[in-house]
């Protein structure tokens, strides 16, 4: 147990780095977002707003916790077993999960309570079809975005190993899956208009089933997730030899 | 659980990469306070039998036990025991080296942290340096550091004095043996400077395409082994029916390499015998092209 306490001290000591700098960048871009500096179609609406949400802390999240390789190496070198790895990088995961929803959670009402001194109207969310802030309960919004946050990393954390474990073959295959996407979806360009209409129905149908969620479920769900990505990532992980 | 005399211990090991087979049939046994060398070419499979030592990666068949104990199945045994210091670099090249030596507690439960701060003054690596701005030979320096100070009871060096000058290596062997009196210890060695370093090793490993073809100490294995020179028909008589290594003839002499116990044997008159190096011998052991010329 201290080995691992002392192994996500050690990482949560680095990784705090790379919060600060995605932190600095973030305030920096909503200063000049809120200055008016930088036009968006966010903010032009005539009684002004200030929506910059922390969420994309959801997806840096997931980018770092990708970062894969150079941790598991390290900790093997230092003689660490596959069981103590993956219970230390899923420790820090849920470290800054908790760090990053508090954060989300603090920004929200600072910004209500800007947007209430200057008159500003406040848009509700910048995704629009999930809307966590529906509820005004701050313990059920951190809920929330603590069981995103930690999904995320899980996933990072899983898909970080896999890469590992496949090397340049799991790459080019997520790649091409990934970027599949358009192509996939090009056809339906040409599809005929009544057909069309079928599918806008259909994702219409899905923004308002999104927009009446229940907070809890959504998490309960995500809780779920979470669960499924950490039992793959620990398959992989405590079966995993170094390259 | 087995009792064995055998601190860590190999049985039919396996291992292939693809088409490539990088161990075969390891069966091998490390007795307590001891230094091992691994000598073996490139490609040899001695990277791969360290990893797998050290519970780094996975043999395809085979076991590898700890005092009787699969490593496998009861990984934490090899990770406090064992340090393993590889080739490859796998520290965190932003971290200062200071940082680094100080996580060595992290791991190994009788590291000591003086004695790495002692080992830097000695061997001057800047312990405020970026571990990234070191050279390669004192990234070398500063993985032959980390792992004398973890003092564990298992403690492997993959080629530990790449790329390092000549004092820095002797400087090695001089702690190496220092260290191993203070705190004896096994010690498991892989390197190709073999002359040089061959006084160090208690028993030496020769490999050969995934084999082990020798374990033994070093003065056992060239007790056997002789040069014998002389007109060349008198050393092909003499050599008849025994166990050549090499073979070589210039100007109607003739010089043969022969295993074999000679100390009852009647030196006949004309032919000089005279030892190996353990360097000649690993040469000679390992050399597919001498094999070839001999048995054509």
């Amino acid at each position: 147990m201290n080995r691992i306490l002392l192994n996500i001290r050690y990482k949560v000591g680095y990784q705090l780095n790379w919060v600060s700098w995605y932190l600095v960048i973030y305030v920096i871009t909503m200063l000049l977002l809120s200055y008016g500096l930088i036009k968006t179609s966010f903010i032009s609406d005539s009684s002004g707003s200030l929506i910059y949400r922390i969420w994309g802390s959801v997806i840096f999240q997931f980018a770092v916790t990708m970062k894969f390789k150079k941790d598991f190496d390290f900790f093997l070198t230092l003689s660490n077993t596959r069981n103590d790895i993956f219970r230390s990088l899923l420790g820090v995961a849920f470290c800054f999960s908790i760090f990053f929803s508090i954060l989300i959670v603090m920004e929200k009402l600072i910004v209500d309570q800007l947007n209430y001194i200057f008159g500003y109207i406040n848009i509700t969310d910048p995704f629009h079809f999930i809307s966590p802030y529906a509820t005004e309960n701050i313990f059920l919004q951190f809920l929330f975005f603590l069981m995103l946050c930690i999904c995320c990393s899980v996933f990072g954390l899983l898909m970080g190993s896999l890469f590992y474990r496949f090397g340049k073959k799991f790459t080019l295959a997520f790649w091409l899956i990934f970027s599949s996407v358009p192509i996939v979806m090009f056809p339906l360009l040409l599809w005929p208009l009544s057909q069309r209409n079928k599918l806008s129905s259909f994702f219409t149908n899905l923004e308002e089933f999104l927009q009446n969620f229940d907070i809890l479920v959504y998490s309960g769900y995500l809780f779920i997730l979470t669960i499924l990505f950490c039992l793959a990532a620990f398959i992989n992980i405590t079966k995993l030899p170094q390259k | 659980m087995e009792q064995t005399d055998y601190v860590l211990e190999t049985k039919k090991l396996y291992k292939s990469y693809g088409s490539i087979h990088a161990l075969k049939d390891i069966n091998l046994g490390f007795t307590e306070k001891k230094i091992y060398g691994l000598f073996g070419r490139n490609g040899a499979g001695k990277t791969t039998l360290l990893n797998i030592l050290s519970s780094r990666n996975y043999a395809d068949q085979g076991k590898v036990t700890f005092f009787g104990k699969d490593i496998y199945r009861n990984s934490e045994i090899i990770s406090e025991n064992c340090c393993f210091m590889p080739e490859k670099n796998y520290f965190p090249g932003r971290f200062k080296v200071k940082d680094l030596l100080s996580q060595g507690k992290m791991s190994f439960p009788n590291y000591s942290e003086p004695y790495a701060k002692k080992l830097c003054q000695n061997f001057k690596l800047g312990t405020d340096r970026k571990y990234n701005q070191l050279s390669n030979g004192h990234q070398s320096i500063f993985r032959i550091i980390f792992g004398m100070a973890s003092q564990a009871p298992v403690t492997i060096f993959d080629e530990p004095i790449l790329g390092l000058d000549a004092l820095a290596r002797d400087m090695f062997y001089s702690e190496l043996i220092a260290e191993f009196s203070r705190h004896p210890r096994l010690f498991i060695i892989s390197t190709h400077l073999i002359e040089e370093s061959a006084d160090l090793f208690n028993e030496v490993i020769i490999m050969k395409n995934g084999k082990v073809i020798k374990q033994a100490a070093v003065d056992d294995l060239l007790l056997n082994v002789f040069y014998v020179s002389g007109k060349s028909n008198q050393v092909e008589q003499f050599i008849n029916k025994r166990i050549i290594l090499s073979c070589q003839t210039v100007n109607g002499l003739k010089t043969a390499v022969i295993e074999g116990d000679l100390s009852n044997e009647k030196r006949l008159p004309g032919l000089r015998f005279s030892p190996l190096s353990i360097q000649k011998l690993f040469i000679y052991l390992t050399n597919d092209n001498i094999e070839q010329e001999l048995y054509r």
